[in-house]
């Protein structure tokens, strides 16, 4: 299959060209450093691979580090290029063209954001510039595909073209293969001899391409019109006082907006899953498979599947702030008060991400050029409070808050902003301890892009928010499924016979108080093989308010924590002779020694404690292993984060006693 | 010219960038040398940052790294 790269600055549209051609969905953004990795799709007969951007070919970044090489590699296979550049800065993008030229790379040079360019009146003569440049010059828009026929039309009939080398300097150096890591070296001898190599490439390209763009651009100027209606909303979004309390309005909005716009889908799922149950118990006539299905898998899913609304509309109102180039801004407001703590504004995007995921955010640190803040960073990012958490969080808090409403405020809402909050001061501490402890050498060199303001693309906000919810929804629904089964089938068999259990629970009858009924099923489910494991870990638990079936939720949630929920549905739905969802069935739960309800608020509180510390995801251990290259990062973070939740559950338990 | 006496709005010309080689090809990277023309575009006390606009893009530095960029206005 033949191949083709997409290669440009940060920013210049290269994912939203990538998702048009490939009809696939890679994440876009209004920042740079939203492409990390490179990312592999087929357009017709070719195999497409979308970079994430690079500043120069002298770049020692770790995101990159990626494209550099991969620069390199095609410039030994001829492997073509489609270098996008961003028409607004389009002399600064040529200066990465004019690198990538002087390796004789096969190129097709694609200018974006064509309808910026119409709206300032600035006119690019495409055909004079590819008549200097040796390769074919086309104008496009990414985001709404305009121009996408002419740019389809050149790749067909395989335009790309070996452009003219700018400036020989970089090509002379590879052809004698110094290129290749060798920048770093050359910075060193550099300094010793106090000739700057890079600034002399630097002034000779910058001269050649001046030229280039007095005889091909109309009106440069009009780039001040462009950025002048940024300037004006950050007049406001960036003050000191109206800039910080907008940011903090924004993440309130965020939050009450997850509870307040959910509300009604979720009792329609909730009750459509109760449906579902009940024409399972009538309609199967198979004891035990009615039984598996509608205890077991239907309860466990549904325990979980209910939280979609939440999610959706939580990773909707992310990718708004992300779209829109605000997410830039809160990196800038935050930058002196996150320096406290040894992080940047760089360490915004990472940070924010993790509300969504920690797997993709960890990824993105990348963008942090401070290794020693990138560590920083990656270690403290999973205490930042992940989609995964919310489904455990609002079953928690429906327990402490069964009356939401307080005034204008959502109670339950704010105690969920009150979570996040946690989330985000325990992320600041940690970071905080690993850059004093950490031996990494910093470095000191440090910018940030503000991107325009943008309109979201609503096309792509939509489906942000669908594939991140399909992939919430597939992953956790296959953890969940497994686990269900399991877990009904270690609380539905018994290593004692059914003579033993009606004997016991004939026994415990004649012993029953008033305020704690006992049924078969309790009893059934107190010596079932989930009942002799929970025991086991029971006198671990014991100390932070949980009995063997929590427990038994606990232990199975520590590969992902959203399991937890599913986990309770499937117990309780087996030891339990109603057929109540399972918010009723937790309030409803009742703790045999003290006749007060199970899950009171110092059990709710403790529960909450806990999942806010523990880092209890797999794919989370998985991905910093990845990203330190070691196995004692993930492995410390682990424990670490355990002991710290198992005490800030004791705590929390003793103080809502 | 002092940071301080580059007033919000204004343009100034790079005559000169100060510190090591490192961090003068970062800038560089960043498309700002000598003869760079640039546009401040705010520096609020909180943030410790300075924004300016420079060919077409947003641009902050931390206020340290900027006051090492000798600029005069024009």
């Amino acid at each position: 299959m033949k191949k083709f790269a997409l290669v440009g600055k940060p920013n210049a549209g290269k994912s939203s060209l990538f998702n048009l051609l490939t009809g696939l969905n890679q994440k876009i953004g209004n920042y740079s450093g939203v492409t990390v990795e490179r990312k592999i799709g087929q357009f017709q007969d070719y195999e497409i691979s979308d970079l994430p951007g690079i500043k120069t070919l002298r770049s020692t970044s770790p995101e990159e580090k990626i494209s550099k090489e991969a620069i390199l590699q095609y410039a030994k296979d001829k492997t073509p290029i489609l270098f996008v550049a961003n028409g607004m800065q389009f002399e600064d993008n040529l200066m990465l063209f004019s690198e990538i030229a002087d390796l004789q790379i096969p190129c097709i040079l694609l200018i974006n954001f064509k309808d910026d360019l119409s709206k300032n009146k600035i006119e690019i003569n495409t055909t004079s510039l590819s008549n200097t440049l040796g390769c074919p010059v086309l104008l496009m828009n990414s985001r709404d595909g305009d121009g996408l026929s002419e740019l389809e039309y050149h790749i067909k009939r395989d335009g790309f073209k070996i452009p003219n080398a700018i400036c020989r300097s970089l090509y002379d150096s590879f052809e004698n293969g110094l290129l290749v890591n060798s920048f770093e070296k050359d910075l060193a001898a550099s300094e010793a001899n106090g000739k700057n190599d890079h600034a002399e490439d630097f002034f000779k390209r910058q001269k050649v391409i001046s030229s280039m763009i007095r005889s091909s651009i109309t009106e440069i100027k009009n780039r001040d019109n462009y950025l002048s209606q940024s300037k004006k909303w950050d007049g406001f979004l960036l003050h000191p006082i109206f800039g910080l309390l907008f940011f903090l309005f924004t993440l309130l909005i965020v939050f009450q907006s997850v509870f307040y716009l959910s509300g009604f889908p979720m009792d329609w799922i909730d009750s459509g899953f109760g449906k579902l149950i009940e024409l399972v118990q009538t309609n199967i006539k198979v004891d035990w498979l009615a039984s598996l299905l509608s205890d077991g898998i239907i309860a466990g899913l549904g325990g979980v599947l209910i939280f979609i609304p939440q999610i959706a509309i939580l990773f909707f109102l992310l990718g708004l702030l992300e779209q829109s180039g605000y997410l830039s801004r809160i990196s800038f407001l935050s930058n002196r008060f996150l320096s406290k703590f040894g992080l940047s504004g760089q360490s915004v995007v990472p940070l924010m991400s993790s509300w969504a995921c920690t797997i993709p955010a960890i990824m993105s640190t990348r963008i942090i050029n401070d290794p020693k803040e990138r560590m920083a960073v990656i270690m403290a990012s999973p205490l930042m409070t992940c989609s995964a958490r919310l489904p455990v969080y609002t079953i928690l808090i429906a327990l402490i808050f069964p009356d939401p409403t307080a005034g204008f405020f959502n109670m339950q809402g704010v105690l969920l902003l009150g979570l996040y909050l946690l989330g985000l001061i325990a992320t600041l501490l940690v970071a905080l301890i690993v850059n004093k402890r950490s031996k990494i050498k910093p470095n000191p060199l440090w910018s940030l892009e503000l991107p325009i303001y943008r309109f979201p693309n609503w096309r792509n906000v939509f489906y942000n928010m669908y594939q991140k919810t399909k992939t919430f929804v597939l992953d956790a629904g296959k953890i969940i499924f497994i686990v269900s089964i399991i877990l009904w089938f270690l609380a539905s068999f018994s290593p004692k016979s059914e003579t033993f259990i009606e004997n016991e629970y004939q026994s415990q009858l004649l012993l029953e108080q008033k305020d704690t009924p006992i049924s078969l099923e309790s009893i059934a489910l107190e010596y079932s093989y989930a009942g002799y494991l929970g025991k086991v870990i029971e006198p671990v638990i014991k100390p932070l308010g949980y009995d063997w079936k929590i427990g038994i939720a606990l232990l199975s949630s520590f590969a992902a924590r959203e399991v937890f929920v599913g986990s309770l549905a499937t117990i309780y739905s087996v030891g339990s002779e109603e057929d109540a969802l399972i918010k009723t069935r937790l309030k409803n739960e009742i703790n045999g020694k003290t006749g007060q309800p199970r899950f009171n608020v110092a059990t709710c509180v403790s529960l909450l404690l806990f999942y806010v510390f523990a880092l209890q995801c797999m794919s989370t251990v998985a991905i910093v292993r990845r990203e330190t290259d070691s196995w004692f990062y993930p492995i410390f973070q682990f424990v670490g984060m355990f002991i710290l939740a198992y005490i800030a559950a004791l705590f929390g338990y003793h103080l809502f006693l | 010219m002092t940071n301080t006496a580059f007033k919000e709005g204004e343009k100034a010309i790079v005559i000169e960038i100060h510190g090591t080689m490192e961090f003068r090809n970062f800038l560089l990277a960043n498309g700002i040398s000598i003869g760079t023309v640039i546009t401040k575009n705010y520096s609020p006390s909180f943030s410790k940052l300075t924004n300016f606009s420079v060919a077409g893009k947003m641009i902050s530095l931390r206020n340290t790294d900027f006051s090492a960029i000798d600029l005069a206005k024009i």
